[in-house]
């Protein structure tokens, strides 16, 4: 009697975690943020498509820990359209742009700590704007990705690697995108039911919304300058060449800083960040900052404007931004 | 130890499997030895303390049996009574007073220095000694035996499931049971395994997700106020519930699976229609335990009325006192015995007003009850999680909204890293809790499920490992809230 309730227990069990050892078998097959780097199951595209679309911050770190670089651009989604092609041939130097989605001030000081695990970095720029320096600017993703690298279970028991998987999966055989339901979701609900596609409605939602959330609460971040200058400190100590870089915005972008009174606040902010390191400015009013077709949003910059800022940057003239 | 650790995930099999493996006369070195180990995890030297209860209480409870005179029996259970509560202000309350003092002496000017003692809290020392406390007391009133047997006394005080947050065992029902044969039974390690599945859940899943943006802004108190003081509050009340409740379901359904049948110490406490039965439903163990060795011997409710409202006061403030060295906590156990004086004060009219309601809306007089009851709850919780009286204050300051907070609650909280979806994720966990928790009114869900088809129970497991696998946030393994006690 005893035996055949352990049997029967025993074989319930197994039926329970049955489809959790397929969940990780699967996982490793398909891994679409190549954290085992180790099966090609998926291409690369559909990996853009999923992974670094999804997740940018896990996939990039991922990407940089399996190819990291000794040069490296760390920031949010407005660094990421610095070519590293047109860098590499300016500066003969091969730069890895680790940016990430709405990545915060915080994340960025994180990121440069984790990128220095793994490369004897030489050249380092972080992109770090205004609109980040704020105490309700955070968020705290980079532990969690720590935490996953020190531990695979974290990984692979993630609800948004599964989520991620899933969808490359479908993306993998159907061949097609997997739009981001909850995201188009929330965007339309804050649109009143307008496309985000429309230009027009995304800029002005932009300026109204996205700047009233990044600025309409603000207090003066007091443990982030000593984390900048501990980065710095280490950048000496080690030969690194730090460079702080204040990326554009559009001028009705900007005008919503005065609108919030945190002119003497932004001040502060470039008077502080210009103590630490060289600091190379485009956020201040300019042939740029006035053009609208200079951005493809309020806060990111076109190509050709990237490329711009590239040239001025890495050929060491600039003529358009400013050294702080 | 944590439940809810990978350690404890290697531990427990390994105890379960070795358990129904020896002859039962050994079983109580295995358990022993695991409750030793269990607490040692968390430091090995505080082990010495559990020893010394267990040594005097085993010495005093075994004096106290061979004397007739309750007279003479006084000086053991003074001794043991001395000798635990002694361990226990020395580790727990000695700095508390000592700051109390210095700030006085500070107050007057008299220059001398309060000494203080600076040593960890042994993790569950007063979950522990209470329950050899009440062994104690029991054996001194005759109402329990004293046990001849030191191994099975020292695992009865340190029996690892309930030892660091309780239920507060009584004697006369854990004793027992490590004397009877538990054989391996397929429906109740099936039952002990339920129980331990929905505490899980509502640890890794709920309580730690809600702990985000309590932590959050709690630790920040600074930054918020209005709508996400209220927000925080309302989802500390859940976290503290589905923590404590939580680690009490996995504990008791740990026992279980080994044959031991632990009390219960949650009856859905947050639909209680009144503050008073909110006591009868929330950490029974406890308010049973002050119940039965303080407020009945001071006289209870049989005395005149002045002294029946002190003797309820000083229970709750006691109780207060229990959960920790803080006047927050203090306050939190004086306001609930404020709200049963009141209670008792305005009985009659309150019974006026219901009966008024009650002929209108039988339904509605039961919401009513239920949400004052739960308001006056989450209120008191404010001076439980502030981290000091100044941030209390604090926030019974700035808790008033704004009009024009309600349309950005969502940005409320950017300082944590929290949006919208984090906030509605966690409405919807508080929804599931209180479908769970309604369902469970008629009596126990998994009995009920194991009416229905299979299907039915399979899906709940797997939604509910599917919680524990991919819900649970892994930026940090949390504590649980009662282990600081």
């Amino acid at each position: 009697m005893i035996l055949k309730d352990i049997k029967k227990l025993v074989i319930k069990l197994c039926i329970l975690i049955s489809p959790i050892l397929i969940w990780i078998f699967i996982l490793i097959q398909i891994d679409p943020f190549n954290y085992f780097n180790y099966s090609n199951i998926i291409s690369k595209e559909t990996e853009y498509k999923t992974a670094r679309k999804l997740n940018s911050i896990l996939y990039n770190t991922l990407s940089f820990k399996n190819t990291p670089t000794q040069n490296i651009i760390i920031g949010d989604s407005r660094i990421k359209r610095l070519s590293v092609n047109e860098i590499a041939k300016i500066s003969g130097d091969e730069y890895f742009i680790l940016h990430s989605n709405a990545a915060k001030l915080n994340e960025i000081i994180d990121l440069f700590w984790l990128s220095a695990k793994y490369s004897n970095l030489e050249n380092v720029i972080l992109g770090i704007n205004f609109n980040l320096f704020n105490e309700y600017a955070y968020s705290n993703r980079v532990h969690e990705i720590e935490r996953m690298i020190a531990n695979p279970l974290m990984y692979i028991f993630n609800g948004n690697v599964l989520e991620v998987t899933t969808k490359a999966i479908i993306s993998h055989f159907s061949k097609t995108e997997i739009p981001n339901i909850s995201r188009n979701i929330m965007l339309k609900r804050e649109l009143n039911g307008k496309s985000f596609k429309d230009k027009k409605i995304w800029w002005q939602y932009n300026i109204s919304t996205v700047a009233k959330n990044q600025y309409s609460k603000y207090k003066y971040p007091k443990k982030l300058i000593p984390r900048l200058k501990e980065v710095n400190e280490y950048c000496i100590e080690n030969n690194i060449n730090l460079t702080l870089l204040n990326v554009p915005h559009h001028q009705e972008f900007r005008q919503r800083v005065t609108d919030f009174n945190l002119i003497d606040e932004e001040n502060r902010f470039k008077e502080e960040i210009k103590e630490i390191g060289t600091v190379i400015d485009y956020d201040f009013p300019n042939s740029i900052t006035n053009c609208r077709h200079c951005f493809t949003d309020p806060i990111h910059t076109n190509d050709s404007v990237s490329l711009i800022m590239v040239k001025e940057i890495f050929n060491d003239s600039l003529v358009i931004g400013k050294k702080l | 130890m944590l439940f809810n650790s990978l350690h404890f995930l290697a531990f427990f099999p390994i105890v379960i499997i070795v358990y129904f493996i020896i002859p039962h006369k050994f079983r109580w070195i295995l358990l022993l030895a695991a409750s030793y180990y269990f607490y040692m995890c968390w430091k090995v030297d505080y082990i010495i303390l559990i020893l010394i209860s267990t040594l005097i209480d085993y010495l005093c409870s075994n004096k106290m049996s061979k004397i007739e005179s309750k007279a003479k029996r006084k000086k053991w259970l003074y001794l043991s009574l001395i000798s635990n509560l002694g361990i226990l202000f020395g580790f727990k309350y000695f700095n508390f007073f000592s700051e109390n003092i210095q700030l006085i002496f500070n107050q007057y000017n008299i220059l001398y220095e309060v000494p203080f003692f600076n040593a960890l809290l042994p993790v569950g020392i007063s979950f522990y000694t209470f329950q050899t406390l009440s062994y104690t007391i029991d054996v001194y009133n005759n109402k329990t035996q004293a046990q001849k047997h030191l191994g099975v006394f020292a695992v009865y005080v340190s029996f690892f499931p309930q030892l660091v947050a309780g239920p507060i065992e009584r004697s006369n029902h854990l004793l027992p049971q490590f004397f009877e044969k538990h054989e391996f039974s397929y429906s109740r390690v099936k039952s002990g395994l339920q129980k331990m599945l929905w505490g899980f859940y509502k640890k890794i899943v709920i309580a730690d997700n809600l702990a985000i943006l309590v932590d959050g802004v709690y630790n920040n108190i600074d930054n918020y106020s209005g709508i996400a003081l209220i927000v925080a509050t309302i989802f500390f009340t859940f976290q503290i519930y589905c923590d404590f409740s939580g680690y009490s379901d996995i504990a008791i359904g740990s026992a279980r699976v080994m044959g031991f049948e632990l009390r219960e110490n949650f009856k859905r406490p947050y639909f209680s229609k009144s503050i008073q039965e909110f006591w009868q439903r929330w950490h029974i163990t406890l308010s049973s335990w002050f119940k039965d060795y303080l407020y009945i011997p001071l006289g209870g409710n049989r005395v005149i009325k002045w002294k029946w409202y002190y003797n309820i006061i000083i229970t709750f403030l006691l109780s207060g006192l229990w959960h920790g060295a803080n006047w927050t906590f203090i306050i939190w156990g004086g306001l609930h015995g404020s709200y049963l004086i009141l209670a008792i004060i305005f009985k009659t009219r309150k019974n006026n007003i219901s009966e008024k309601i009650k002929s209108f809306s039988p339904i509605l007089n039961r919401l009513l009850d239920v949400s004052i009851t739960f308001i006056l709850v989450a209120f008191a919780w404010i001076f439980f999680r502030a981290n000091n009286l100044t941030d209390a204050l604090y926030v019974l300051n700035n808790i008033m909204p704004e009009l024009s907070e309600y349309s950005n609650v969502g940005t409320q909280f950017r300082g944590i890293g929290l949006y919208l979806n984090d906030i509605l994720k966690c409405l919807l966990l508080i929804i599931l809790l209180i479908g769970f928790s309604t369902y469970e009114r008629s009596g126990n869900v998994w009995n009920k499920l194991q009416k229905k088809s299979k299907l039915i129970r399979w899906v709940l497991y797997y939604f509910l490992i599917y919680g524990l696998l991919f819900l649970a946030p892994h930026s940090t393994i949390n504590n649980f809230i009662y282990f600081q006690f």
